[in-house]
């Protein structure tokens, strides 16, 4: 039997560290997902007929 | 071994989440940067409008030809600086008597457009290079035969252009599925279009300044491509190879992502598939012809390209695959083990490591419906919650079939150096 147990003493601080990174990155950007769609629903619901957007 | 092969295949799954949080960090700061709304009605004159031809290859196109051929010439562009050439190449069909058709529709008929039926070889390479001997534009405009470009897209590319002519040598706007309603395969690449042309684009254009030319809605410098020799004849992708070869020359690919045109997408897996193959087979020989470029003095944004394409179509793929192999064994040999106690599982992580990559997976699933959903989000009615149903299924039904393409397109390769057969036809999308 093949254990990876013995990386353990690398893998998990490495895994645990790129773990929190991503956690924290995906938070910024899903606040960012939030201000467009706020933004981007208020222009298209404010003007009377699409002209064209960014 | 094994056990290496599973970090290795971790560690590089890792790597691939860094490059879309990087393309997608990119991707958001040119959203924020273009929220404000564009006045299309008042645009400002440009301080210039250089003639532009603008070519349609088309093989066998007569159901959507006339349709193309009418909304370029309805572009809001000056009628004396716009030439279109409609290439009816080795058509069985009336493709060509569809596009004369057009000249006696009243408001069209003083305009500058022909249609040549051409018999040659090379696809659409070689439509496009026998274009350039002919054309009168000071810059080649390419819109493929489904193409519905929106009133203002040659205004927006020739502006971006105009900008700095001397470094860009080509614009490219963005395309959008005109079919999207049809079923759940054309929802899901629409998802796929919105993403790359929101997220991908923009976000390489952001951060780095790197455009790649796509196979429609583009303008490009005619002489720059003179240059450097015209079109890879017989290139399956000939788009990403004219890409590579303008980059060489230290010119710049610009995105102008006001400068919108539809386009059809295939209905059927089976349409979809052919399609999807030969590009991926296209890139791959793309990339291994510039692989060289690695180790050459080529400029950075090469060898970014390169090892991006290589990270995406070989490395990602090959480490996706091994991970999940081993993902089914141990689910094999763990079922097996309840029968039969002394059989274990090829790989054990421990509880830490296996809790960590568990909230790693659904952290990476989470990455996929961001990017894909903040790409809807800043796109015109693509915000619905049927759309966010749709990314939630698409990551395990339409994104895995990237993996069978790809490997099917590595297997045609193979085959054909093998047996010394490549052909370099028109390989053609079924208009619906």
């Amino acid at each position: 039997m093949m254990i990876l147990m013995s990386m353990g003493s690398w893998l998990l601080p490495i895994s645990l560290t790129v773990t929190i990174a991503f956690g924290i990155v995906i938070i910024g950007l899903s606040v960012c997902w939030w201000l467009i769609l706020k933004r981007t629903v208020k222009t298209f619901n404010t003007e009377r007929k699409r002209d064209h957007h960014d | 071994m094994i056990n290496d092969f599973y970090v290795i295949a971790i560690v590089t799954i890792w790597l691939s989440i860094v490059m879309t949080i990087v393309t997608l960090t990119g991707g958001v700061i040119f959203i924020f940067k273009h929220l404000k709304h564009t006045d299309v009605a008042n645009l400002p004159k440009l301080s210039r409008y250089p003639k532009v031809t603008v070519v349609v290859p088309a093989h066998n196109e007569e159901i959507v030809i006339q349709d193309t051929v009418q909304a370029i010439l309805s572009m809001n562009y000056p009628d004396d600086r716009l030439e279109l050439i409609v290439y009816a190449d080795n058509c069985e069909d009336s493709t060509a008597d569809r596009v004369r058709a057009v000249a006696k529709i009243p408001r069209f008929a003083n305009r500058n457009f022909r249609v040549i039926e051409r018999t040659g070889t090379g696809g659409k390479a070689g439509v496009l290079n026998d274009a350039l001997k002919i054309a009168k534009g000071e810059y080649l405009g390419v819109y493929d035969a489904d193409a519905a470009p929106e009133e203002n897209a040659l205004y927006f590319l020739v502006q971006k252009i105009l900008e700095n002519p001397e470094r860009y040598a080509a614009a490219f706007g963005r395309n959008k599925t005109r079919n999207y309603q049809q079923n759940f395969l054309t929802r899901c690449i629409n998802l796929e279009i919105v993403n790359t042309q929101r997220i991908q684009h923009t976000g390489l254009w952001q951060l780095f300044k790197i455009g790649r030319i796509p196979g429609t809605n583009f303008i490009i410098n005619k002489e720059i491509v003179k240059s450097i020799g015209g079109w890879n004849n017989g290139a399956l992708t000939e788009d990403t190879a004219i890409s590579f070869s303008l980059m060489g020359k230290g010119k710049l690919i610009a995105l102008a992502h006001r400068a919108e045109a539809f386009q059809q997408e295939p209905e059927t897996l089976f349409a979809y598939y052919n399609q999807r193959k030969r590009w991926a087979r296209g890139n791959y020989e793309v990339i291994l012809s510039n692989l060289k470029h690695l180790f050459d003095g080529s400029s950075w944004r090469i060898k970014l390209e390169v090892v991006y394409y290589m990270c995406t179509f070989f490395w990602f793929n090959t480490a996706i695959i091994i991970s999940n192999l081993l993902f089914l064994l141990n689910i094999v040999l763990e079922t097996v083990g309840i029968a039969f106690p002394q059989v274990h599982e090829v790989v054990q992580l421990g509880n830490t490591l296996s809790v960590l990559f568990v909230i790693n997976w659904i952290l990476m699933f989470y990455l996929y419906l961001l990017q894909i959903n903040i790409a809807l989000a800043s796109d015109y009615g693509q915000a619905t919650i049927k759309n966010f149903l749709y990314s939630l299924l698409s990551y395990f039904t339409y994104a895995q079939l990237f993996i069978v393409v790809s490997l099917a397109a590595v297997w045609d390769i193979i085959r054909d150096k093998v047996t010394g057969n490549r052909r370099a036809n028109w390989y053609k999308t079924q208009r619906f």
